[in-house]
């Protein structure tokens, strides 16, 4: 495996997610600041491709890592901000744990491991990945461009292809850096989410509760399928549920930066798969009665159009891409 | 003094009582657990077998196989680039004998780059290839005429297109 590779795109990612958490004015402890930075890393690398696409830049190994540089570098422009995220982290870096978590952390690392394994070596199966977004991804990688000779195939039996660019763009860049399945991106995003879960459940609940619940949700066969079998469901549900419980940081702070946080993680979760919009809509009921009596109707209106509306615009950008 | 050893006895119930959770986790969702570890003792043989086309032969079994193979004579015959093929369904081979599950066109060209349509296209006018059984092994025939794979096309087109 290359592992090098693997590492430096993640620290590539952790660096781009650290800029977003800082232009958000986000700050959280190091428990959940370093997989929340990965997780919105690998969002932002997953627009990386697509919008190079749609400028009409060939999609090159040179490109796509240029841009993703880029991309990295222009998200922590803001030094003072982003210099206060990284000090405060290297300040704070401390781990401890328990006797009891040991049994726990075992066992999960060894179902990590098998999730990690297969996502590397096994090649994508599902027929919703290989008609779409893999086979745009391999010819993307052959012709240098997500608009390809796949276009010319007789595309009767699937709609796949028109499918959001989220997975063809991240196994483009998975791809290019030495993994001829991809998928990896799965792997950071499942492994970043469970560290994330663990760590929120260890604050209001005892390490060992949490361990068991935690056990108890990767237990779920199906969403344990999904750590695995690369398809647009994980990620979107990850992106969903972080974007409601940045919602309700909101309700409980009531510090703006959440509100405009959650939205942009809705958005996410909307690019992932546009369904999600009807189900952002159905929180601002929750969101108007939450606030309701706090602020005025014009900034009531206001926070809905934010969080609702951020959907609307990632749907829109990817009518551009059909 | 008297904290500390009650932490540790503290801290060893805690331990035991982790460990019969897993326990009691493990034996709720036997089924799970079984799997997971069929994966892992997978592990050593996969690792053994690093070679990217063995890893598809083994995870696509034989819809990879035959379509490798139909692509693979197109190529030998140097014709490759310019075919375009009507490949009957899985219910076509199914009947003849062979265990062959169709890939749809998109999954084809995936295995292959080899560009393929099933029997129910609508783009006939430039097929060119037709796959068929013949003695129960698959046989590639070039289309002679319009009215051939009319005929062709009515007799693939009795037979059920699945995914």
């Amino acid at each position: 495996m290359n592992i090098v590779a693997l590492l430096l795109l993640t620290l590539l990612q952790f660096i781009s997610g650290i800029g977003v958490l800082a232009l958000f004015r986000l700050s959280l402890r190091n428990g959940l600041k370093i997989p929340l930075a990965l997780l919105l890393g690998v969002a932002v690398s997953s627009l990386v491709p697509f919008l190079l696409q749609l400028l009409y830049v060939p999609l090159t190994a040179f490109s796509v890592f240029s841009a993703l540089i880029l991309t990295a570098l222009l998200l922590n422009l803001h030094m003072g901000r982003t210099a206060e995220q990284w000090k405060r982290m290297f300040h704070h870096i401390h781990f401890t744990m328990k006797l009891y978590e040991l049994p726990f952390i075992l066992l999960m690392a060894a179902i990590v491991l098998i999730s990690v394994w297969r996502c590397y070596y096994l090649p994508p199966t599902p027929r919703d990945l290989t008609s779409g977004p893999e086979v745009l991804a391999a010819y993307a990688v052959r012709e240098h461009t997500m608009i390809n000779s796949v276009f010319s195939v007789d595309l009767l039996s699937t709609n796949n292809p028109y499918k959001p660019a989220f997975i063809t763009s991240l196994q483009i860049i998975y791809k290019y850096a030495g993994f001829p399945f991809g998928q990896l991106w799965l792997s950071v995003i499942f492994v970043s989410f469970t560290l994330l879960l663990y760590q929120l459940l260890c604050q209001s609940l005892h390490r060992l509760l949490a361990g068991v619940l935690l056990l108890c949700f990767l237990a779920i066969p199906e969403m344990y399928a999904y750590t695995f079998m690369a398809l647009f469901d994980y990620s979107n549900a990850v992106f969903f549920f972080l974007s409601v419980y940045s919602l309700t940081l909101y309700f409980a702070e009531q510090s703006r930066s959440y509100l405009y946080f959650a939205a942009w993680l809705m958005g996410i979760a909307t690019y992932i798969r546009p369904e999600t919009l009807v189900l952002a809509f159905f929180f601002i009921p929750l969101l108007v009665y939450r606030q309701w009596g706090r602020q005025r109707l014009g900034q009531l209106a206001q926070d809905a159009a934010v969080f609702g509306n951020t959907g609307c615009v990632v749907i829109c950008g990817c009518r551009s891409w059909l | 003094m008297q904290t500390t050893v009650s932490n540790r006895r503290g801290g060893l119930l805690l331990l035991l009582t982790g460990v019969l959770a897993i326990a009691l986790i493990i034996i709720v969702n036997r089924s799970w657990f079984s799997r997971i570890a069929g994966y892992w003792r997978a592990f050593p043989s996969q690792a053994a077998q690093p070679d990217l086309e063995a890893r598809k032969v083994s995870r696509y079994g034989n819809a990879y196989i035959l379509s490798r193979s139909i692509a693979l004579s197109l190529e030998r015959a140097g014709k490759k680039e310019t075919a375009l093929v009507l490949v009957p369904p899985t219910s076509y081979f199914k009947a003849k004998g062979l265990n062959y599950h169709v890939p749809e066109p998109a999954v084809f060209y995936y295995y292959t780059s080899l560009k393929t349509v099933r029997p129910d296209t609508k783009d006939t006018a430039n097929i060119n290839y037709v796959v068929s059984v013949e003695n129960k092994d698959i046989a590639i025939r070039k289309v002679k005429d319009k009215q051939q794979l009319s005929k062709i096309l009515a007799e693939y087109r009795k037979y059920r297109i699945t995914l």
